[in-house]
């Protein structure tokens, strides 16, 4: 248990590490038993400390700027809000041991993605039509439309009335993957769908959503939250909790890409 | 109280704008005023509340209450944030804000009820710590230094600082536990 590699935890626990540093940690971390207790143990350990903060006012002002930015970047455009470095987003998930994992790089890779969906989507312009490029020196408070890159068609590969599309969006230079489906099965409980893009088989997580009454949903998954992949098919699955590391349920829609 | 979150949060997956707001108002001052413990300042603490609530709004992340309590957790999602911005900028350093400059010393929100409970416990809990111990946890979990860091700052050896870390823990969670005695979380 003495590995040299359980001295990284601290600086893994605190976002030290560069990005191949905390990769190789963390594949220590999935057969070191050692690790994973002592994670468990300083995430229980530390749970009340955020208290001792002293309380500290933010300004008025602030909550309208945090919530419109939110919802107007749900709806796909976003205005600047003073907030230019957006963080980017990742996975937070109590089931992992991991508490911190460094962002990727922002992986041009993916674009491979983009340009293979190009190939397969010919004749699939309906679903959105294609915005010019937007220069990336734009004025402050200046809106930035989404840039399509790519769509797919979903299907049920057993047949059935659920349909969906998927698209690569390019948004602030921000690569997102949308997905979106019609006519889902209600789910219940904990139920929830997941996205995952497979290569070879091997599924990566890229968003979970909970369809509405009507049976639509949505989510949004920002590319650079993957590793490089040739991914080869989306799929999107009912699972029996949002947070299934790994597809439990059947496809429900799916598309080669 | 629990229960109340995890009906919000229930909400949120669902896209109920009125819920987010709702969490947002009863947690913002929370994870504003321990982003701004983290950071040391007001533009850096916004931005993570931001990602905070972005990352519910667009479920970028799944809560589970069989793991902890929601507010748990949404605390765990700001330390990362705040832990990945100061990373960011250590190339740039931000401008580090006087600690007084806007802090308030009238905590008597009747929501903030739970916090000062909570703030309560561990600050007594805090105080039996010896110097050393209340020194590791500042520079390993609000500072979040590196091993080495910490190692230096300590005047300790590299070996020694995650059993130094996890003896300030433990002691700090006796002394909470004592302190609760039989009493029921209240959550």
């Amino acid at each position: 248990m003495s590995d040299k590699r359980c001295d990284m935890l601290i600086d893994y626990f605190n976002g030290q590490l560069t990005d191949e540093e905390a990769k190789q940690f963390e594949e220590h971390l999935e057969t070191c038993e050692s690790c994973q207790a002592e994670l468990d143990e300083w995430r229980s350990l530390t749970e009340d400390l955020p208290y001792l903060s002293e309380p500290v006012e933010p300004d008025t002002e602030m909550k309208g700027r945090v919530l419109s930015s939110i919802f107007e970047e749900e709806e796909g455009t976003s205005t600047d809000t003073g907030n230019k470095e957006q963080t980017v987003e990742r996975e937070e998930n109590m089931n992992e041991p991991a508490l911190f994992q460094p962002k990727k790089k922002r992986n041009w890779a993916v674009w491979g993605l983009a340009a293979a969906l190009a190939a397969s989507l010919i004749g699939n312009a309906a679903f959105l039509t294609q915005w010019p490029a937007t220069t990336t020196t734009e004025p402050e408070e200046e809106v930035v439309i989404d840039n399509l890159e790519q769509a797919l068609t979903l299907q049920n590969p057993e047949g059935g009335e659920a349909s969906g599309r998927a698209s690569m969006v390019a948004n602030n230079g921000e690569a997102q993957l949308v997905v979106q489906a019609e006519q889902l099965e209600p789910l219940s409980g904990d139920e929830a769908y997941q996205v995952w893009l497979l290569e070879e088989g091997q599924p990566v997580r890229a968003g979970t959503f909970v369809p509405n009454e009507e049976g639509t949903g949505a989510v949004t998954y920002p590319m650079d939250e993957l590793q490089d992949g040739n991914w080869d098919t989306l799929a999107i699955t009912k699972e029996p909790g949002p947070d299934s590391e790994t597809p439990q349920g059947d496809i429900v829609l799916a598309a080669e890409i | 109280m629990s229960t109340q979150d995890e009906e919000l949060y229930r909400r949120v997956l669902h896209k109920d704008k009125d819920a987010l707001e709702t969490l947002y108002d009863k947690y913002e001052k929370l994870l504003f005023s321990f982003s701004y413990k983290m950071t040391n300042n007001h533009g850096l603490s916004e931005e993570v509340v931001q990602d905070v609530f972005m990352k519910l709004w667009t479920q970028k992340g799944t809560y589970d209450s069989s793991k902890g309590k929601f507010s748990s957790w949404l605390l765990t999602i700001a330390r990362n944030a705040a832990v990945d911005l100061m990373r960011k900028k250590k190339d740039t350093p931000y401008e580090l804000e006087e600690r007084d400059a806007l802090q308030t010393n009238e905590p008597s929100v009747e929501e903030m009820y739970e916090w000062k409970e909570e703030a309560t416990a561990v600050r007594e809990a805090m105080r039996v710590l010896n110097d050393n111990q209340q020194r590791a946890i500042q520079l390993f979990y609000f500072d979040a230094k590196s091993h080495r860091e910490i190692a230096e700052q300590l005047g300790v050896p590299l070996g020694t600082v995650k059993g130094r870390i996890r003896m300030a823990l433990k002691h700090l969670q006796t002394e909470m536990n004592r302190r609760e005695g039989g009493k029921e979380r209240h959550e």
